[in-house]
């Protein structure tokens, strides 16, 4: 917004002064996207442009009914669309061109910030199938990859919907998997053992995102050592593909949840189930790795879901106080108003800031993406209760458009590790250089 | 005058229904419970004494005993109700509010003796107290009632509605206290929708077109009229804190429980230095919280400044919103996983008092009317 009496004074400047002088109403969000490189600045827009017309219609009805909500069409549009196939290039799959450079994850990053702007719930729901497909792309054995990656690419891509799950967490092991202290000595109940010809599973599974309409399941299993005794995750971890219909292998419920829960959070059990040897991951034993890698990768689009949710937050603040008024005047002309909606822009803006530059790490780190994944999530929790405020009483309900997102973001300081684990996960990272080594601090 | 075992054996019968509450209103299919048992619970409340009773105005939450014996025994019912249920703890003190604004008038007509719940309206502090805002509610003018209550607290099945209104647009006009019958010919409530908590609290717009007030109808006028406001607008706030207190509380006992019999890394989390700042921050916002709320609570009501009290309930109700949240935040985070499904009502507790932080106004609006609040008589 710019006066007329700076307009006229910014043209008294010389040519140069001028140009350097932004006077252009251009939102923040195009301002942003004029940042990428353009194959992502047209991703951007398409991510976005795909969430408005095929989320948006289906939020509150997925939100209210999680049970009575079918992802299958939304998952057939996606993959037509070409949201489900970015795991690998062209000609298998619809992985933009420049990743090389870009960063393997940065496409991922908006695509999530896009959905989840939206929906949180609907755009997990899709999101996580890149999840499920993460251990089969970044196990770097390309037997796997041809084996299960491509073919489910190449499906996708051509609009036959294939959803993949990822599954570690179990009832009585959670964030202990995911740090190195923990899995030492993890209650780890899902075991392994060779057979002829393959591998038979036994335990079970909880929270497991998208499992209910899986077509395939990466299932983490403590394979029995060599020498007996007890399996340990970080030892004796190896990585499974299980197909919807294997013997043995069932869904179990879904969970009731406080908030994303167009997006199913549903139990596994393995009982007695056959896979040949077909269905291994890599390596036998290689999965403490292929998990530890997967994590890396995708709190960063964790962290993505939650600038999404700080955004949708923030941008349903700012519609009600436009068109809400007050005493006469609409909402947006009370500075006290206006003060607590530059809170919820320049916070949303901060974390995107930060998401971004995470992304151009290569390979993704696991303290920077630990970090990314911990501030998000914190911060959008905050913006989002914040938002509600904003709205007052209308904050707390569902015509307000922003409970949703508080019950959201919530969840987002809890998986991929919860944010204590992910704190501990920075300082294990930066050990060695920066805390204990000291080799980065300036002292 | 009443005693520490009058109040032991008062917590003990909250307790009793508030188990009875318990079974019927926590649920994993239904996160909020059968919300068809709230209204036998409020009369099951009313027939044990804990709602307030607007035909005597006398007992139960927010009765009349404030006046002479203060306000610590309807903050400790309701913080009792809120370890439960929050929602059906705000009805109760929606009851109470309701009462609490008629005083001890009488009955008016049009009503019978066996209207026994009140659909309370408790205004918007931002209308009734920020003269900025006073167009936006109800105005009486030669007896006829127009426009809309917003976010009127009410059980399903009310009787009554006590409002509050203006006599004009501008701050020269006055305040006027008056109740109604909900099936006044005009006089429409209108659900407010689905809420992110106390669900088992109704909560309706009043719209009134062109309602013929009928005499006797008016309560207050006046300067009578904006005490009586201010002083439940002040208990409006400190009832919320203490629901939000109960709330918290037992979102902590129950984090703590799960902590000890959850093991990690061989042994229990109770026991990770993670786990134990999460609990022991909780705590002490507990603490933080329950020590505002008891700033005044043995002071008669009517021995207390209204500006002070208007000014410990905003404490109270900030307090609430910062500390409340954040040890259910904080416990909810102790369970993981667990803490996110409705199966353990960590989230119930969560949306609650999401719900109750904004509940008749968000801080931002009480910091700026605390602060606007004239300095409080000397004693």
């Amino acid at each position: 917004m710019s006066s007329t009496e700076l307009r006229r004074s910014v043209e008294l400047l010389k040519p140069l002064g001028r140009v350097l002088f932004d006077l252009g109403e251009v939102s923040l969000w195009e301002r942003e996207t004029a940042t990428l490189p353009r194959r992502l600045a047209r991703r951007r827009r398409a991510y976005r442009d795909f969430a408005r017309r095929e989320l948006a219609p289906l939020v509150a009805g997925a939100d209210e009914d999680p049970a009575g909500y079918d992802p299958r069409r939304l998952l057939g549009v996606a993959a037509r669309a070409g949201l489900q196939s970015e795991q690998l290039p062209p000609p298998w799959g619809t992985m933009p061109l420049g990743v090389v450079k870009d960063g393997p994850l940065f496409h991922e990053v908006l695509k999530a910030e896009e959905l989840a702007a939206v929906c949180a719930g609907l755009g997990l729901g899709l999101l996580a199938h890149g999840l499920g497909l993460a251990p089969l792309q970044l196990c770097g054995d390309l037997r796997t990859m041809r084996r299960w990656l491509v073919p489910v690419c190449r499906d996708n891509r051509a609009g036959r919907p294939r959803l993949a799950a990822f599954a570690i967490t179990e009832p009585a092991a959670g964030s202990d998997v995911e740090d190195t202290a923990g899995a030492r000595v993890a209650r780890f109940g899902t075991s392994a053992r060779r057979v002829q010809g393959g591998y038979v599973l036994n335990g079970q599974k909880v929270f497991i995102t998208g499992a209910a309409y899986a077509d395939l399941v990466t299932v983490f299993a403590t394979l029995e050592p060599e020498g007996g005794g007890a399996g340990r995750v970080d030892r004796d971890w190896t990585c499974f593909v299980v197909e919807r219909g294997t013997p043995g292998f069932r869904t179990g419920r879904s969970e009731h949840k406080l908030g994303q829960r167009a997006a199913d959070a549903t139990e596994l059990f393995l009982d007695d189930v056959f896979v040949p040897s077909d269905n291994l991951v890599a390596a036998e034993r290689s999965g403490w790795a292929i998990n530890r890698n997967v994590l890396n990768y995708s709190r960063l689009p964790v962290g993505a879901i939650a600038v999404g949710i700080a955004r949708g937050a923030t941008e349903a603040a700012t519609v009600y106080c436009r068109r809400t008024c007050l005493g006469g005047k609409p909402l947006l002309a009370y500075q006290e108003v206006q003060l607590t909606l530059a809170d919820l822009w320049l916070e949303t803006m901060a974390m995107r800031a930060m998401v971004w530059q995470g992304a151009r790490h290569i390979p993704p780190a696991q303290g920077i993406s630990s970090a990314v994944k911990t501030f998000c999530g914190d911060r959008a929790v905050a913006v989002a209760a914040r938002a509600t405020e904003v709205l007052a009483d209308d904050g707390a309900h569902v015509r307000g458009g922003v409970e949703k997102r508080f019950r959201d973001g919530r969840l987002n300081q809890i998986y991929e590790g919860t944010n204590q684990l992910n704190r501990l996960a920075l300082v294990e990272a930066l050990w060695e250089t920066d805390l204990a080594g000291g080799h980065g601090t300036s002292i | 005058m009443t005693t520490s075992f009058d109040v032991d054996l008062l917590l003990d019968t909250v307790d009793q229904l508030a188990s009875k509450a318990e079974q019927r209103l926590f649920g994993v299919q239904m996160p909020d419970g059968d919300l068809g048992a709230v209204h036998g619970l409020l009369l099951e409340a009313s027939s044990i004494g804990l709602l307030a009773d607007p035909d005597t105005g006398r007992w139960g939450v927010w009765g009349a005993h404030v006046d002479s014996e203060g306000v610590g025994l309807s903050l400790a019912v309701l913080r009792h109700l809120g370890r439960v249920c929050a929602g059906l703890a705000t009805a109760v003190h929606a009851q109470g509010l309701g009462t609490l604004l008629l005083g001890s008038s009488r009955r008016s007509p049009g009503t019978s003796a066996g209207d026994r719940l009140v659909a309370a309206f408790s205004p918007p502090f931002g209308v009734a107290l920020d003269p900025r805002t006073f167009g936006d509610g109800l105005l009486l003018v030669d007896d006829r009632l127009q426009g809309t209550a917003r976010y009127a607290l009410v059980a399903d099945s009310a009787d009554l509605v006590v409002l509050a209104a203006r006599t004009a647009v501008g701050p020269d006009a006055c305040w006027v206290v008056l109740v109604l019958p909900v099936g006044t010919t005009g006089l429409r409530l209108e659900p407010t929708g689905a809420r992110i908590g106390l669900r088992a609290t109704g909560m309706v717009d009043v719209l009134a077109d062109h309602v013929v007030v009928p005499p006797g109808a008016e309560h207050h006028r006046g300067e009578p009229a904006e005490r009586r406001l201010r002083t439940t607008i002040g208990c409006d706030w400190l009832g919320q804190a203490a629901i939000a207190l109960g709330s918290a509380e037992r979102a902590v006992a129950d984090a703590t429980a799960y902590t000890w019999s959850r093991v990690q890394g061989g042994v229990p989390i109770a026991e990770h230095a993670a786990i134990r700042l999460l609990l022991g921050r909780a705590q002490h916002d507990l603490s933080v919280l329950a020590a505002v709320l008891d700033r005044h609570t043995g002071t008669p009501l009517t021995e207390l400044d209204p500006t002070t009290l208007l000014r410990w309930g905003a404490d109270a109700r900030l307090a609430a919103g910062e500390h409340g949240s954040r040890a259910v935040t904080d416990a909810l985070q102790g369970l993981g996983g667990y803490g996110y499904m409705d199966e353990y009502g960590l989230s119930k507790r969560l949306r609650d008092l999401a719900a109750l932080r904004v509940l008749h106004g968000g801080p931002d609006q009480l910091v700026l009317l605390r602060h606007g609040l004239p300095a409080a008589a000397t004693p």
